[in-house]
């Protein structure tokens, strides 16, 4: 450890300590008292509610530039807020109150009273924000301005941008409330507040049908996520509430952080759908010194789910937990509203579509780590959905012309590579994945838009080609993220994924011994397959000759405000891969060097880790030294992708190059989505369709509206008809009304005392 | 049976009596009058219960001076006949058989009634002192006294809106 | 030797901090008449009538954290409900006379006279909600109806304002006679008329020789409360006078009126209830819970005049708070006449809540609070939007009036909006959370099939109260309609009503944790 007692500012200590030293203190040592910081971390939620306020009820008044302005600005004090948290949390001294116990470290929160109530069921509305929370602050509000940015131009020639930034701005305050809320409740409203938005921003230019449709498609699939979610903290409260009956004292650790007593007062206090709650519950769970104990195997004995073990409930929240991560996450089976979500505008998809709002649901796993972690099941299901999820995306990307298309699917592939890592148990993984992948993938899809203005909006990359001399900053900065997404060694992209891959290799989930092999398979797979389109994609926009059914002859570069963000990006990617080198000592002394982003999440999922020591459902071997022949592996494979993909596109097909035989059948099989679309036209949409017109027929024309309805109605009108007829106006008759009514009344009585 | 008993009767029969003439006489001048007796007899059986101060109260306010203002107001709009109050309608049978209803129901209430029910026997030098004024300036202004001012109130409010209500157009 | 403190008077200062401004407003008119142009500087009038309002209501609030103790030599008490309601009244009479700011300017009819009877009306509400002996309670209520019947007939153009004031002043007195009827016969079984008092010897002879008097006398009271709030079959008052009524009157009764018969209601019947025996009492509030419920969501469906349906509305949420009154008066579990046990709802953690009564009280009381913030906002922007050229055709109130209001006026569509969700029970808002604490607290009594029945309607009322955000959101504006002025005072006011509905709705927790606190302490 080192020692930052003495230290007084940055130059004094860097002359007598190393820059490594240096640099942890200052960062540990913010120039202002972290004490407070948890009362206003409503500040930066409010900032870009304000900013919406405005943009929405003003903006068509205030004129562009003024709107601009606020939107920009409300997110930029976002992002200074933003950096003071994740300053605050570095500390050790910095801790959040929580009534389950010990105080929590290195976090920062506060809780302000009660939300609702409704009997014992309680939720109290509280922020907080841990390392967890502050890395994704600083992703949402970083990003998001840039993107903001980026979007003055871009959107310049709109006429609803006061509609387009209030959108953007209530976005980014529903993914801040998401990520700083305590509870799962308090999630939920920010889960479903960036659903919402991204439904207005994806159908934002609603004339066209297409896109409006695609709006809906993405809304109604992410209901079917949000009903998974809504039934898993349904199971969860109930598991909670009989495990509150049911457990002992010996439950919990002895070390005086908990007790039967403290846990049901944290409960009334904080609520059970809270993640302290959920956090002291996994704690109680695995411990199996004393065979008293309430354990994953013991049996629920009172209440609803009376007679199933916890452990099996756990399980079963958690594949509801997933159902509700696919959809927002754009999981198989729930993707296949991410590709057409790219008919909003493509500042839109950069954020939303690839950098924030569909990580929600790897953010959501990382936070209930704890629990995730109690079911190797569940693991092995999610993992197993991730590398469907990314081999089945990329496979279809082979074959798409669109460029957002591309990218769209690499993003449900890439978003697969971290369920993957979620099911090894690796959340560091995920998550620098996750941040990794906002950087490179906004920056791409930036890019595109960039790509897009310059040509007349065209998307089709087989009528684009030859862009690098003509949009020269676009170009090195796509470049840069493409090799960062392949996976080229001295980027970003190439330490994240390895670091999955990695984790997946020497990770073993109890009673699935071999399927995170497989899915380490699949992901090597996935990864060659990463590198061969997204180079195809980059070799046909930006090299060769210009196609000749080009809308317009010569691209013209963007100018500042969309160049800016891409080179930040750009950038970022580059120096993402701080995070990505095993160089911090391990923060439980023992064991390999670790990444510094797994060093810096430690607190956050060291409850997790300790669960898998005491329940031995994961586990991981450790290798000595750094692991040079993985990181090999994979600079190989994907130099040969990328390199096939050069090959093939550059010099053997040319543009119009086509496949032929067996290849073409697979391409075509590709380029039509492999008819996942079809199919489920064709086994849901049909039948349900089918169904639901027999129904409509039966139930819904004859017995609901005939009868139902049009009877209840019918009813309803006639007996507020004959009791208007009662309502004369005559005041007399009023008073005879109420004398028979009293004396109804007054018999009733007299016959009760009688 | 005593005076009292007899004189008790007298006056409540005859306080029903004109109560009734009130609501059934169709001649507004007659109908007033019936409320004159109905008030004069009333006080009779105020002071049967010893409340001498309220009995000569009741005779000079309502039956003096808020009498009088009745009969200007109804000789000032001269009103006539009314014979609209002949008619029979399905809700004035209605109200009828509820209030013949309510009646049977209280009276049953009060048959029920076990005969010494009161049990508050006084002695008659706390009786003299009842119904005097300084024991009703006494109970007014030393117990009574919030509802005594919410009556002031009540007045206040009485006033203002009977001016508002009778004010021209506005 | 009686004696008072100052302690004494605290539960009655903001009764007469309401009642010296309304006398202010009364001499502002006797001033003015030297004033040449007098109707142009009546503007202060409702600054006065707000401010003597807000300082009223301050004085509540500080009073809600005082000890309850019983005041006065037992004619009234200090205790959270009536300090709630007093604050509750204080919001709504400030926000009625704003609106009457713009509405009465409009019609040329600005008068001290008016804000000072609103005033009065609202010293009364405050009063009855402390009173605990029938005479003070008998004279407080008579003080805040005088008022109201004197609001109701202010404007006397064309016949419906007068034929309003003179019906409801009868129906009133009537109803007001039989109240009174009812606590003489209390008395004359008790020897008292003090609520305590009563108690005390009711308790000390249950079912005794004098049950018929005091059953007789208990049902006379009730139908006299059951007027005042609109109870079915006592309401029918209400739709002729809430629309004879000036629109700002018609918010202030249906909103403070009701929230202090309330709270005198339930004053009168805890005391009396346990030297009852419950079933009377929960038979005669469930009946009228019942019936208040389902007749008045019916009636409100085909209304196309939104002023009646507001009316008929205010019947039937006069249901819901029944509910919650009724469940005060639920037997409980084992004794006779409970017979739900089966289907009364396990509690979600797996303990009985050990506060029934207080859930009740707090339901009851943030319903009150919520359906007057929210009645407030939904009359306003009626009385905004009604033009005196309309009220010859009498389609002043017509639905028609609010088509294609988003459009030519989205605040005040959007403050609409938020009030008939409220009114629906559809959250955010603060009437779904009223809803949801007085369903939930009668479920927890065990009173299942009444809470179903509840849901059930407040279902079907959705239709009504939608219909009127369809209109203003979904039809165009007839060709050639007028826009209606508009006033800061009533923006102000709509601003203030639609933000209490929201936030209230999304944060109720202060309030509910509040009110839980309070009852708990009042109930010890």
């Amino acid at each position: 450890m080192i020692d930052c007692s003495d230290f007084q500012s940055f130059g004094q200590y860097f002359s007598t300590h190393g820059f490594t030293d240096t640099v942890t203190c200052f960062v540990q040592n913010p120039p202002f008292n972290t004490a407070n910081i948890g009362n206003s971390l409503w500040m930066i939620i409010a900032l870009p509610i304000l900013g919406a306020f405005f943009c929405g009820v003003f903006g068509k008044f205030m004129g562009r530039s003024n709107t601009h302005l606020i939107a920009s600005a409300s997110v930029f004090g976002s992002f200074l807020l933003s950096v003071m948290v994740f300053w605050a949390v570095n500390p050790s001294s910095t801790v959040a109150p929580n009534p389950f116990g010990s105080t929590l470290r290195y976090a920062v929160g506060a809780d302000y009273g009660t939300w609702f109530q409704a009997g014992d069921f309680r939720v109290n509305f509280g922020l907080l924000a841990d390392h967890l929370s502050a890395s994704m602050l600083m992703v949402i509000t970083g990003v998001g301005f840039l993107i903001h940015l980026y979007s003055t131009s871009y959107m310049s020639h709109d006429k609803a941008y006061w509609r387009y930034f209030a959108y953007l701005n209530l976005f980014v305050a529903m993914m801040l409330t998401l990520v700083l809320a305590d509870s799962l409740v308090l999630l939920f409203v920010g889960w479903e507040g960036v659903g919402m938005c991204s439904y207005l921003l994806i159908g934002f230019w609603y004339d066209d049908p297409a896109k409006a449709f695609a709006g809906r498609k993405a809304f109604i699939t992410n209901r079917i996520g949000d009903f998974g979610f809504l039934v898993a903290c349904f199971l969860l409260v109930l598991t909670m509430g009989a495990f509150t009956l049911q457990a002992k004292n010996n439950n919990f650790p002895g070390d005086g952080t908990g007790s039967s007593q403290v846990f049901k007062a944290g409960l009334s206090a904080k609520g059970p759908l809270s993640f302290a709650a959920i956090d002291a519950f996994t704690r109680a769970l695995p411990s199996k010194a004393d065979s008293n104990q309430v354990t994953l195997s013991t049996v629920i004995d009172n209440g609803p789910l009376k007679g199933f073990a916890y452990g099996a409930m756990v399980t079963v929240i958690l594949l509801c937990f997933l159902l509700g991560a696919a959809g927002k996450s754009a999981q198989f089976p729930l993707y296949v509203w991410l590709p057409d979500a790219m008919a909003g505008p493509t500042p839109v998809s950069a954020l939303i579509h690839a950098a924030t709002m569909v990580t929600a649901g790897i953010y959501l796993f990382c936070r209930l780590s704890y629990l995730v972690v109690l079911s190797p099941t569940a693991m092995a299901v999610i993992a197993v959905t991730g590398g469907i999820t990314a081999l089945l995306a990329a496979l279809i990307a082979f074959a798409q012309d669109d460029i957002k298309k591309i990218l769209a699917y690499s993003t449900v592939s890439q978003l697969g590579f971290m369920f993957m890592a979620i099911g090894a148990g690796a959340f560091w993984a995920a998550f620098l994945h996750v941040v990794t992948h906002a950087f490179f993938k906004a920056c791409l899809f930036l890019g595109a838009g960039s790509v897009m203005h310059g040509n007349a909006e065209e998307t089709n990359i087989k009528k684009l080609g030859g862009l690098s001399k003509e949009m020269p900053v676009t170009w090195a900065t796509f470049l840069i993220s493409t090799l960062a997404i392949t996976g080229m060694v001295p980027l970003s992209g190439f330490f994240s994924k390895d670091a999955i891959l990695h984790a997946l290799h020497t990770t073993t989930l109890e009673g699935y011994e071999h399927i995170l092999h497989w899915v380490w398979y699949v992901g090597l797979a996935t990864a060659a397959c990463t590198a061969f389109y997204m180079m195809r994609l980059y070799v046909l926009t930006f090299h060769g000759t210009r196609a000749p059914d080009a809308k317009v002859p010569h691209a013209h570069e963007s100018d500042w405000q969309m160049t800016l963000p891409l080179v930040v990006l750009a950038m970022l990617a580059i120096a993402a891969v701080a995070h990505g080198i095993p160089v911090m000592e391990n923060a439980n002394r023992e064991g390999p060097l670790q990444t510094v982003m797994e060093n810096y999440l430690h607190p956050v999922f060291q409850n997790a880790m300790r669960s898998i020591e005491a329940t031995g459902f994961v586990t991981v071997e450790h290798e000595e030294g750094l692991p040079w022949g993985a990181w090999g592996m994979a600079w190989a494979i994907a130099l040969a992708g990328g390199g096939l993909s050069i090959v093939l596109y550059r010099f053997v097909f040319k543009r119009d190059g086509q496949w032929s035989g067996p290849a073409e059948f697979i391409r075509s099989l590709a380029q039509h989505k492999f008819y996942v679309d079809e199919l489920y036209e064709l086994l849901v949409i049909r039948p349900v369709k089918f169904v639901s017109f027999i129904f409509f027929k039966i139930v819904d024309s004859l017995l609901i509206d005939t009868v139902a309805v049009r009877g209840t109605a019918w009813v309803t009108a006639q007996t507020g008809a004959a009791l208007r007829y009662l309502q004369s106006g005559d005041a007399q008759s009023y008073a005879a009304i109420m004398t028979l009514g009293l004396m109804c009344a007054l018999f009733y009585a007299l016959f009760k005392v009688l | 049976m005593s005076a009292e008993f007899v004189l008790f009767w007298v006056f409540a029969i005859a306080t029903a009596m004109s109560a009734l003439g009130v609501i059934v006489t169709k001649n507004p001048i007659a109908s007033a009058m019936s409320l004159v007796a109905t008030f004069f007899f009333l006080a009779g059986i105020y002071v049967l219960l010893w409340a001498h101060t309220v009995a000569v109260l009741q005779v000079m306010v309502y039956a003096g001076a808020i009498m009088v203002l009745f009969l200007f107001v109804i000789m000032l709009l001269s009103l006539g006949e009314d014979t609209s109050m002949t008619k029979f309608s399905p809700t004035r049978i209605i109200g009828g058989v509820a209030t013949a209803g309510l009646l049977a129901a209280l009276v049953l209430a009060f048959r029920k009634l076990p005969e010494a029910s009161t049990g508050w026997a006084a002695s008659v030098d706390q009786l003299k002192a009842f119904g005097t004024l300084s024991q009703l300036g006494d109970v007014l202004y030393k117990q009574w006294l919030f509802p005594f001012e919410a009556v002031s109130l009540l007045l206040l409010v009485a006033i203002v809106g009977a001016v508002v209500v009778a004010k021209p157009r506005i | 030797m009686p004696s008072f403190s100052i302690q004494d008077f605290m539960p009655i200062f903001p009764a007469a901090i309401l009642a010296v401004g309304a006398m202010a407003l009364l001499l502002s008119e006797a001033f003015l008449v030297s004033v040449p142009h007098a109707s142009a500087s009546r503007g202060y009038q409702a600054v006065i009538g707000v401010i003597t309002a807000a300082f009223a209501g301050t004085v509540a609030f500080h009073n809600a954290f005082e000890d309850p103790r019983v005041v006065l030599q037992g004619f009234a008490v200090l205790d959270p409900f009536s300090s709630f309601v007093t604050v509750v009244v204080a919001v709504t009479v400030g926000l009625a006379v704003l609106l009457s700011a713009g509405f009465l300017k409009h019609r040329n009819a600005e008068r001290g006279e008016f804000y000072a009877l609103m005033l009065f009306a609202a010293a009364g509400m405050s009063l009855l909600a402390l009173s605990a002996e029938f005479i003070t309670l008998f004279v407080n209520l008579e003080v805040l109806s005088v008022a109201t019947y004197a609001l109701t007939a202010y404007l006397r153009r064309g016949t419906r304002p007068a034929e309003a004031g003179f019906k409801y002043f009868i129906l009133g007195a009537f109803s007001g006679a039989l109240l009174l009827y009812g606590a003489a016969l209390l008395y004359g079984a008790t020897g008292t008329t003090k609520l305590a008092g009563m108690a005390e010897v009711l308790r000390a002879a249950s079912s005794g020789d004098k049950a018929w008097l005091v059953y007789c006398g208990m049902v006379l009271v009730a139908t006299g409360f059951a007027f005042k709030v609109a109870a079915v079959p006592f309401h029918m008052w209400t739709p002729d006078v809430y629309e004879g009524a000036p629109t700002p009157v018609t918010a202030l009764m249906s909103a403070g009126v009701k929230a202090a018969a309330f709270v005198a209601l339930i004053r009168v019947f805890v005391a009396l209830a346990p030297g009852l025996g419950p079933q009377v009492p929960f038979v005669l509030f469930g009946g009228l819970a019942l019936l208040t419920m389902v007749a008045g969501n019916l009636m409100a469906l085909p209304q196309r005049n939104v002023k009646r349906m507001l009316a008929y509305s205010s019947v039937a949420h006069a249901g819901y708070v029944l509910l919650g009154v009724t469940a005060l008066f639920a037997p409980a579990a084992g004794t006779e006449g409970h017979g739900m046990g089966v289907l009364s709802a396990s509690p979600l953690l797996g303990q009985v809540p050990a506060s029934a009564h207080a859930d009740i009280y707090k339901a009851i009381l943030f319903y009150l609070l919520g359906y007057a913030v929210t009645t407030i906002g939904s009359f306003g922007v009626l009385a905004a939007l009604e033009r005196r050229e309309d009220e010859t055709r009498g389609t002043t109130w017509d639905l028609d009036r609010f088509a294609g209001l988003a459009h030519s006026k989205p605040g005040w569509a959007i403050a609409m909006a938020a009030c008939m969700l409220s009114l629906g029970g559809i959250p955010p808002t603060v009437g779904f959370m009223g809803k949801l604490l007085v369903f939930r607290a009668a479920v927890d009594a065990g009173l299942l099939g009444l809470a179903i029945v509840g849901v059930l309607t407040s279902a079907a009322a959705a239709y009504y109260y939608l219909r009127v955000v369809v209109y203003m959101f979904m039809r165009n504006a007839a060709e050639g309609a007028a826009v209606p002025e508009r006033h800061w005072q009533t923006d102000v006011a709509l601003a203030v009503a639609t933000a209490g509905v929201i936030l209230l709705g999304i944060l109720p927790g202060p309030v509910t944790a509040w009110l839980t606190q309070a009852t708990m302490l009042a109930l010890r």
